[in-house]
């Protein structure tokens, strides 16, 4: 191997079998009618990512959230029903290592979630939470079974529908289309897209945008003024839904970025990103406003107004974790134990809490208290060992991470990509709900399936 | 041949399930529809017919209760199903559904309406208990109160007494 990485061309062609690292072992290739079943399965998958995102009930109550719940779901029965008629055919065999963390967790998170289901305050509730975690887990095994054989272009069905999202929020931002019939709103309040609000929009466009950067880093020629383009489209997205927390994910995805591709130039890459934000701040009038009000309610101690009013939310949450530790209150109860616990807070610290119109929550708007509330520190260790999880290849010391081998696109594109995504991840779930979302649930896990089947435990 | 027909049998399961899954999206549906037409009815007063508010109540709730069965999940049903019994003066009937709700989400919302529908089947105490964690929440669901005489007696709780003095009264709905 050069310093670079790529690998010489051995004189011996007896030679070339030995010289063949683990990371490009080639699979065996599975029997025809394995092979075209295997790609009718990936292709549901692909058509699932393309279409949840954009799936809306018009005549219903609940016209962007619930349809997309509803989307997840069948998709993962019509995946299973596959699979399943598929191994009783023959033609679909996944081989899977029980030993391997992308078999064992989400193993390990349907169990937790049965132990805090019979465990729970209400068993209803989180019985149907139960269910939907063990399709969840399911599709990821199968996607992650399917993934090997497929190259980076499958991460194009990822960014299609998350480019029309950020065209679509534009021009409802705008005021060019707004297709919705709302009422005569303007700015970030006008922005839906086909997700729902301003803020489903920022946080669904936060993963794609860093699969665009790291792709156009790995790329070259044509294909890195595309995904170039298609990051620039995506970040605008995010700007205009001027959500803070989704922000400054954003910048912290950058920055583990930087630090990724070139560690020389990641001092050059944080000042480009202290600048860029400076630049949003302080010339996009909407977020300069939003900013100057948060400093002076803090300098007015109106600290509930400065989270947004969701510190009775949060303090909520903590208190249901304090009352039941381990295995938490149950999936899917925080929103059913919400309203005495509010009750109880805002009368013992009305001041704190004070709210002139207070909003009964349905999530902690903090998925690591949500799941410390519903599932205890059981719940919350499976959740951080799975972030790091996503975080190894960037930290591994396997390949270097400024080398270019033709035949490691997938996993180069992982050593840049994997970090900054569990980095920013993690800030987005201090003050955002990406786990209860969907179209983001989708994404999330399309993304840990490549990770698993491109990255093999070892290499 | 017995691989063919397992697979055609996990198909055949598969679908049904698939079906089962999308029906919560009809019944999406039907809360949005029963609530144009169930909100508008309680707020008509004598304008219009009881007799025909009656009528429409009743076939409402054949096509709720149905989508009840379907969907226990859909916590907006028992919300209108609710508003179609108390049209038709079943307060009782109205009491199961929102208590029913509660089951699946407790919202201020539902404790008002259940107060409210207390109020109208005669039973005081329970009335007060509901409507008052409704104000707890939210002291403004005090012009909500559909009796006179509960509003008076809410309107001494002291929180409620100082959220009036700095608001001033409220309008009976």
């Amino acid at each position: 191997m050069t310093g670079t990485g790529e690998a010489e061309a051995p004189r011996d062609k007896c030679l070339r079998p030995q010289m063949e690292s683990p990371a490009e072992r080639i699979e065996p290739e599975p029997a025809t009618g394995s092979l075209l079943f295997n790609k009718w399965l990936w292709g549901v998958i692909l058509v699932g990512q393309l279409s949840i995102p954009l799936f809306i009930s018009l005549q219903g109550k609940e016209t962007f959230r619930f349809p997309k719940e509803v989307a997840l779901r069948t998709q993962a029965i019509l995946l299973i029903g596959l699979a399943l008629a598929g191994a009783a055919k023959g033609v679909y065999a996944p081989r899977l290592d029980f030993r391997s963390p992308s078999v064992f967790l989400p193993l390990a998170i349907v169990g937790w979630t049965a132990i805090a289901t019979l465990l729970s305050t209400n068993r209803t509730l989180s019985t149907y939470a139960l269910s939907t975690v063990v399709l969840t887990a399911l599709t990821f095994i199968i996607m992650s079974s399917l993934a090997a054989s497929h190259s980076l272009g499958s991460l194009t069905w990822l960014l299609i529908p998350a480019a029309l999202t950020s065209v679509f929020g534009a021009l409802q931002f705008w005021n060019v289309w707004r297709p919705f019939q709302l009422p005569d709103n303007t700015g970030k309040i006008a922005i839906t897209a086909l997700l729902g609000g301003s803020t489903d929009v920022a946080v669904f466009l936060l993963m794609p945008s860093l699969v665009a950067i790291s792709l156009a880093i790995a790329a070259n020629g044509t294909k890195r003024i595309v995904y170039t383009i298609l990051f620039l489209l995506l970040s605008f997205g995010i700007v205009i839904c001027q959500n803070r927390t989704v922000l400054l994910a954003f910048v912290t995805g950058l920055v583990a970025l930087s630090l990724i591709a070139s560690p020389r130039k990641a001092l050059a890459g944080l000042l480009a990103a202290i600048c860029l934000t400076a630049l949003v701040l302080f010339t996009f009038k909407p977020v300069r406003s939003r900013l100057n009000d948060g400093l002076q309610r803090f300098e007015n101690r109106e600290y509930n107004a400065v989270l947004s009013l969701r510190l009775t939310a949060f303090m909520a949450a903590w208190s249901m974790f304090k009352e039941r530790p381990i295995a938490g209150m149950g999936p899917d109860t925080f929103h059913w134990h919400y309203f005495p616990y509010n009750l109880a807070l805002t009368e013992r610290y009305p001041e704190l809490l004070r709210n002139d119109w207070p909003e009964n929550f349905a999530e902690v708007h903090n998925d690591h208290l949500q799941i410390l509330a519903e599932a205890g520190v059981g719940g919350y260790l499976l959740f951080v060992t799975v972030i790091i999880w996503f975080a190894q290849p960037s930290l591994s010391r396997a390949l270097p991470a400024h080398g270019f081998d033709r035949s490691g696109q997938r996993r180069r594109f992982l050593r840049l990509f994997s970090l900054p995504f569990a980095a920013s991840f993690f800030v987005l779930a201090l003050a955002q709900f990406p786990l209860r979302l969907s179209a983001t649930v989708n994404s999330l896990l399309f993304l840990a399936a490549l990770r698993a089947a491109w990255w093999r435990t070892g290499d | 041949m017995i691989r063919a027909a397992a697979a055609v049998a996990i198909l055949l399961g598969t679908f049904y399930f698939v079906r089962r899954e999308i029906e919560p999206l009809h019944c999406n549906t039907i809360v949005k529809q029963q609530e144009a037409a169930a909100l508008p009815a309680l707020d008509s007063g004598p304008l219009v017919n009881p007799q025909t508010i009656a009528l429409r109540a009743r076939t409402n709730l054949d096509v709720i209760n149905a989508a009840i069965r379907t969907c226990p999940r859909e916590v907006g049903l028992y919300m209108v199903a609710a508003v179609n019994y108390r049209l038709i003066q079943r307060p009782q009937d109205a009491i199961r559904m929102y208590e029913a709700a509660l089951t699946y989400d407790r919202r201020p919302e539902i404790y008002l309406q259940l107060g409210n529908t207390h109020a109208e089947a005669g039973n005081r105490d329970a009335a007060l208990a509901n409507l008052l964690l409704a104000l707890r929440f939210r002291p403004e669901y005090l012009a909500d109160v559909n009796s006179p005489q509960l509003q008076l007696t809410l309107s001494a709780e002291p929180y409620l007494s100082r959220w009036l003095r700095k608001t001033g009264p409220v309008t009976p709905p």
